[in-house]
């Protein structure tokens, strides 16, 4: 076991490599990238200066050639892909993930900024969603066909069926407009730094309440219904029969027996969530305006911050790689039948 | 006290499926003595497991439930119990093995976990030395090799017949008045099915308990069972004391299927017996006799009129056409 985990571990380099230089190499060839912005910014710059001047331009490109080199060395597009690839991961080896174009900052620097906004959102929203759906799914699954379980699941789907950010924007409407219940956005008040820790900590909290339900909505259902319907599988086995036979309950088996047994699937989903805390979602940071991951990655791609996109995508695939391996973890924990060979 | 242990009275069972009321047990009666073997018979789908699982009042919820007669634990009528006196009837009075010792066992689990459970959930405060000591015993009483170390381990890394094993000692641990064993040997190898069926019986002649053995095969019953029902679509057709029904059987049903248990006196290469035909579904049951689509013997009156029982001292026969 401890052999298979080291495989895995070690499986993550060449899995690691392959993400990152198929993404290095679309930053190549995707147009609009830093030589095409650097011109086209040369070209509006000058255009403006024409019209000023209203004199004729004259028909040579904006940037000299050799400006142009300059810059395609500033960028390492001067080398052949695999050499600047090369270059590029023997920075992050030393954990140097480079300069933002767009900032003009460290990326971590800009990825550390925005590190405790992303990492609180995907954490709270992760730890509740779990104990939402577990207890939520379990009184579903004992109470089956009733009115409870009807009407949790008529909750349940509609917020399965809108998106996120549609709950986020009738949620910001109702509860952040038409009553001023909370806030309209952002993650902290202006005058945060002068709260004592306990106002900050409401403050944080107040802020919260509308992006989490929406970051939640998603998941509720299909967690809920993972949890609901393996419970109801296990209930229906002969080992929980079997234990009623020697006189357990029914709640005694199904809390004794059948809970581990439902929880199973759970675990195999743990390290995705893992994952997934990270990346967030854009729409929903744009909507509450919070300055997170989602909403970096999203203009980094669009601004072509390469160095940030791919600093994000180390970051992700790497927690995404080591979630995958923390799913088998849990699942060799939960499950005494799985043995990793 | 009662004359029987168990009676059962015209013990009916239907469920509610999506396809309607299915009445799957038709006003089923038998009665078993203290210490008494009986064996119930019938082909797959019968009702046999129903039957076991009325007993114990555990029948699948919401779907399952007893419409109609009675079960009585030694002049006891159990449906009148609470929830709460059938957790202490199930266990100590009467004990249950099942089909499959693999989906039987929690897999999640070890043995000593389950074990205890028969130990520990009737009200005996018993230290953990002695759980620990009347574990190793248990297993030691039903053969199980090395038990202290069986107890650490979890189903899946026992052999079939070890975790049926298992499930024996859990049955035995409570000392039930009455064992039902629901084809517990099915799910085996023959040789496997030998043993089990041997320390079945052992374990009958060492504690003194009753037991219904269910099966699909009558062949195993005649060693093992004093008395034996024999089932058909949800209704008892014939019992008798096991010699004479294996002698004698008079059902034509009881027929086909002793003539269709392979023998080594039979004629080598010849066919074996089966009996024509489907066995009816719960759903769209037959008025009349429900073995009359298959019978060799019925009349108009088979399908017209359900046959009541006959009885004598020691059988019960529900056929138009044979008499006791
Ligand atoms: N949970 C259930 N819901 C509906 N029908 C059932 C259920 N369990 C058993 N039955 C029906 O009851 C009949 C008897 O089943 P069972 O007692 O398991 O047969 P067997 O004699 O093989 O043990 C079958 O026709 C089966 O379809
Ligand atoms: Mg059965």
């Amino acid at each position: 076991m401890t052999g298979y985990f080291i495989r895995r571990l070690l499986l993550i380099i060449p899995t690691f490599l392959g993400i990152t230089l198929m993404v290095f190499a679309i930053t190549r060839f995707v147009p609009g990238g830093p030589i095409d912005r650097a011109l086209a910014q040369a070209q509006a710059a000058s255009e403006s200066a024409e019209f000023q001047s209203s004199r004729p331009g004259d028909s040579t490109s904006i940037l000299s050639e050799s400006q142009l080199n300059q810059l395609r060395e500033y960028y390492g597009f001067d080398k052949p892909l695999l050499e600047s690839y090369v270059q590029w991961l023997g920075k992050v080896v030393q954990f140097d993930l480079g300069v933002s174009t767009r900032y003009a900052e460290p990326v971590w620097q800009t990825i550390a900024d925005r590190l405790p906004v992303s990492l609180y959102y995907g954490f709270v929203t992760l730890v509740l969603t779990y104990m939402v759906c577990i207890p939520l799914g379990i009184w579903k699954g004992i109470k089956h066909a009733g009115t409870f379980d009807h009407l949790s699941s008529a909750v349940v789907f509609i917020g399965y069926a809108v998106p996120g950010y549609i709950v986020g924007i009738a949620l910001l409407t109702a509860f952040a407009s038409e009553i001023e219940l909370f806030p309209l956005g952002g993650f902290a008040s202006d005058d945060f730094d002068d709260f004592t820790l306990w106002e900050q900590v409401k403050d944080i909290v107040w802020h919260s309440v509308l992006p989490l339900i929406s970051y939640m909505v998603g998941s509720f259902a299909v967690m809920t219904f993972m949890v609901k319907n393996s419970l109801m599988d296990n209930l229906a086995a002969d080992y929980v029969r079997a234990a009623m036979a020697r006189g357990r309950t029914f709640g005694g088996a199904v809390w004794h027996h059948a809970l581990r047994n439902s929880l199973i699937p759970l675990a195999t989903h743990f390290g995705n969530n893992i994952g997934i805390v990270l990346t967030g979602s854009f729409l929903i940071e744009t909507i509450f305006n919070i300055n997170g991951f989602g909403l970096l990655g999203y203009e980094a791609v669009v601004e072509r911050d390469y160095p940030v996109v791919l600093g994000i995508l180390v970051i992700s695939s790497m927690l995404f790689l080591i979630g995958n391996i923390l799913s088998d973890l849990c699942v060799a924990l939960v499950d005494p039948r799985v043995r990793f060979q | 006290m009662a004359a029987n242990l168990l009676d059962v009275d015209n013990l009916s069972v239907s469920f509610t499926t999506e396809a309607g009321e299915a009445r799957v047990l038709d006003a089923v009666s038998f009665s078993i003595a203290r210490g008494e073997t009986l064996g119930l018979v019938g082909e797959s789908g019968c009702g046999k497991s129903v039957t076991s699982l009325a007993l114990m009042r555990l029948l699948p919820q919401p779907s399952g439930h007893i419409t109609g007669g009675d079960i009585r634990l030694d002049g006891d009528s159990l449906l009148k119990k609470s929830i709460r006196d059938m957790h202490a009837i199930r266990g100590p009075r009467i004990g249950m093995i099942f089909q499959d010792a693999m989906t039987a066992l929690n897999p999640v689990k070890r043995i000593r976990e389950q074990l205890k459970e028969s130990l520990t959930l009737h009200g005996q405060k018993l230290s953990k030395a002695a759980i620990q000591a009347r574990c190793i015993e248990l297993l030691g009483d039903v053969g199980i090799p090395e038990p202290a170390l069986r107890l650490d381990d979890y189903p899946h890394q026992l052999s079939g017949g070890m975790r049926q094993r298992v499930m024996i000692a859990m049955a035995l641990a409570g000392d039930p008045d009455l064992l039902i064993a629901d084809e517990p040997t099915t799910a085996l190898d023959v040789t496997v099915q030998a043993q089990i069926l041997s320390l079945i019986q052992s374990i009958q002649a060492a504690h003194g308990m009753a037991v219904i053995f269910i099966t699909h095969d009558l062949g195993v019953v005649e060693p093992l069972c004093q008395r034996v029902a024999v089932m058909y679509a949800g209704r008892i057709v014939e019992t008798a004391p096991a010699q004479a029904l294996f002698r004698d059987p008079k059902h034509p049903y009881t027929q086909g299927l002793l003539n269709s248990i392979p023998r080594l006196d039979r004629e080598p290469l010849t066919p074996l017996p089966t009996i024509e035909g489907l066995v009816p579904s719960a759903l769209n049951m037959p008025n009349g006799c429900r073995f009359a689509p298959r019978c060799p013997r019925a009349t108009d009156r088979c399908t017209a009129e359900a046959p009541s029982m006959q009885t004598t001292s020691d059988r019960t026969l529900a056929c138009h056409e044979v008499s006791l």
